[in-house]
């Protein structure tokens, strides 16, 4: 795109780092349930489910099930229409070999 | 955990949310996109004012923690208008619906890319009137059901990037809510752009969605939607959901420069014969004078008022003065009065009670009065003979001077009826002697429209010529 807006502004490549996040869910904003799940869909590391508890107003925010994998790629926080999650960088964490096949596979 | 640690929560007003939208209404994720837009290009948010109109795409001036308005339905473009030439530094955005800025502000929406000023308006595309239930709107596409439309949508739709197009956006975008990587891109190339930019952007609606059975405008949009590089005319066309909807950047061209005035030819000035009255002015040690002119609307009434405070300002620029003018909706043969004041304190109170000076052009406004002539005891009435009845001042006590002059009778034999009022004041100059003749002379030159100073200058010199002092 023109203005080089990336969902990868987190990422540093040439360090081969990968960001560590941490996921804050404002459950009282949410409005998830079968009209909304954005952020359970959108994830690509998924880290979110959808819940079982409804918040006071009826809907059913997700709930975090991977902790520590996010990396802050910042699409949940983009995504929601009621900004009812949002992330944090807490540090970062250097790529497995593991980690990079995984995608080199993927890609191919 | 708290809203406040929200990495947007500098550009939100925590204390509104959470917001009324819908579940599953993608309209918040705009905004979203918004903040991310302004927080890409470092704008400091004082500097950016956001106006809506009414709607549901509107109430993100609500949520916003900028300078924002929400200004009456439709009216959001010219709002932001008067934003923009208030404090031209601003970065204006106006954000609506279809329904607020296609719909309602139709005429405004085409007007803007005319004007050309730098406005990004962002238009929330969702297929018709949402927020009372779902109306169909101009932007409705053919056979869509919606409350007023239950057999179908008879009426083709509007095309938004085609009218902004075709009404000379310098920049034309369209993007939708299921694509906010890209919508932030078009909306970062909006704000660069220095002409008036429109974004089109589609919005899934839940209450459209369910009336047409459609399961997920959503997942439509991410399947349909295509992002182009390089656009062609084909792909302005999207308003029917079978095709592919074309997304991206339909014209990106700097602000045009002003053509030539064309139609306003460079007129010849003739050489046009300059007059010029010298005056001196002076303390006058006038205290406070009430000067009141009546007469029929069309003899000069208000001209002539002008003329007197205007002379009186050349003779002593230090006086305070007003002039009130009462006159009905005609422009001739009604009732008209003109009231000056000339005080050397300032003035408290704008209009004349009791009159000093009493210039009747006409009786018709004592008449309507119920034949009473107003005038201090001490004062001095100068009536037009010609057009004044007489008789109805001979009530008034002996030490007021009366005076006549068939004023309308001697600007009608010599020039025209309507420097009737100017054969008066020479007569007023030479009679009363309150202000000097070159004043006056030069108040007449200054408000006689160009090319009659000189039948003005000579029908004072008759007015004056007749009075004796």
């Amino acid at each position: 795109m023109k203005n080089e807006v990336s969902i990868r502004r987190y990422w540093n490549i040439e360090h081969c780092t990968i960001p560590v996040g941490k996921v804050t869910i404002i459950a009282g904003f949410c409005k998830g349930g079968d009209d909304c799940d954005d952020c359970i869909k959108l994830c690509p590391e998924k880290v979110l489910e959808r819940g079982t508890v409804p918040n006071e107003r009826g809907y059913f925010p997700p709930v975090l099930v991977a902790e520590g994998k996010c990396t802050v790629c910042g699409r949940c926080q983009l995504y929601c229409s009621e900004n009812a999650i949002f992330v944090e960088k807490t540090g970062e964490r250097i790529v497995t070999p593991e980690e990079i096949a995984i995608r080199e596979e993927k890609s191919q | 955990m708290e809203i406040s640690q929200h990495p947007y929560a500098e550009f939100l007003r925590t204390e509104m949310m959470p917001n009324i939208w819908c579940s599953g209404c993608r309209i918040g994720r705009i905004k979203n996109a918004f903040i991310e837009a302004i927080q890409h290009l470092g704008y400091d948010p004082d500097t950016c004012a956001v106006v809506s109109g009414i709607g549901c795409s509107s109430r993100i001036t609500g949520y916003l923690n900028l300078d924002t308005i929400h200004a009456t339905h439709g009216r959001a473009i010219p709002t932001a208008l008067g934003v923009k030439l208030a404090n031209p530094d601003l970065k204006v955005t106006v954000m609506g619906g279809d329904g607020d800025i296609l719909g309602i502000g139709g005429n405004h929406f085409l007007a803007l890319g005319r004007h050309g000023h730098d406005l990004n308006v962002f238009c929330m595309n969702n297929y018709g009137y949402s927020m009372t239930g779902f109306q169909h709107g101009p932007t409705t596409p053919l056979g869509a059901r919606t409350i007023t439309t239950m057999g179908g949508s008879p009426y083709a739709p509007v095309n938004p990037v085609a009218i902004a197009l075709a009404a000379g956006y310098t920049f034309v975008a369209r993007s939708t809510s299921s694509h906010p990587y890209h919508l932030m891109d078009c909306m970062i190339s909006a704000m660069k752009n220095r002409g008036p930019s429109f974004v089109e952007i589609l919005v899934p609606c839940m209450l459209f969605e369910r009336r047409n059975k459609i399961k997920s405008l959503e997942a439509l949009f991410l399947n349909k939607a295509k992002i182009k590089e390089t656009l062609s005319e084909e792909d302005v066309d999207q308003n029917d959901f079978t095709k592919e909807i074309s997304l991206g950047i339909f014209r990106d061209t700097p602000v045009r420069e002003k053509p030539q005035l064309s139609l306003v030819k460079s007129a010849k000035k003739k050489a046009v014969k300059t007059y010029r009255v010298n005056f001196r002015s002076r303390a006058s040690g006038i205290k406070y004078i009430q000067i009141r002119m009546e007469g029929t609307g069309g003899q000069g009434i208000v001209q002539g008022g002008k003329t007197l405070i205007h002379a009186a300002m050349n003779m002593d620029p230090k006086l305070n003065s007003t002039l009130t003018k009462r006159y009905g909706p005609e422009m001739k043969g009604g009732s008209c009065v003109t009231d000056v004041l000339l005080s050397a304190q300032p003035i408290d109170y704008p209009f004349v009670e009791v009159p000093d000076l009493l210039l009747m052009m006409s009786d018709i406004v004592t008449k309507e009065r119920g034949g009473a002539v107003i005038i201090n005891d001490k004062g001095t009435i100068v009536a037009d003979e010609s057009m004044v009845d007489l008789s109805l001042l001979d009530g008034l006590p002996s030490t007021v001077k009366v005076f006549g002059v068939p004023a309308t009778q001697i600007a009608r034999d010599n020039f025209r009826v309507v420097v009737a009022n100017n054969v008066m004041m020479g007569f007023v100059c030479k009679t009363t002697s309150i202000i000097e003749k070159n004043c006056i002379k030069a108040a007449i030159l200054k408000s006689a429209p160009p090319g009659t100073e000189e039948m003005n200058l000579a029908a004072f010199e008759k007015g004056y010529e007749f009075g004796k002092p």
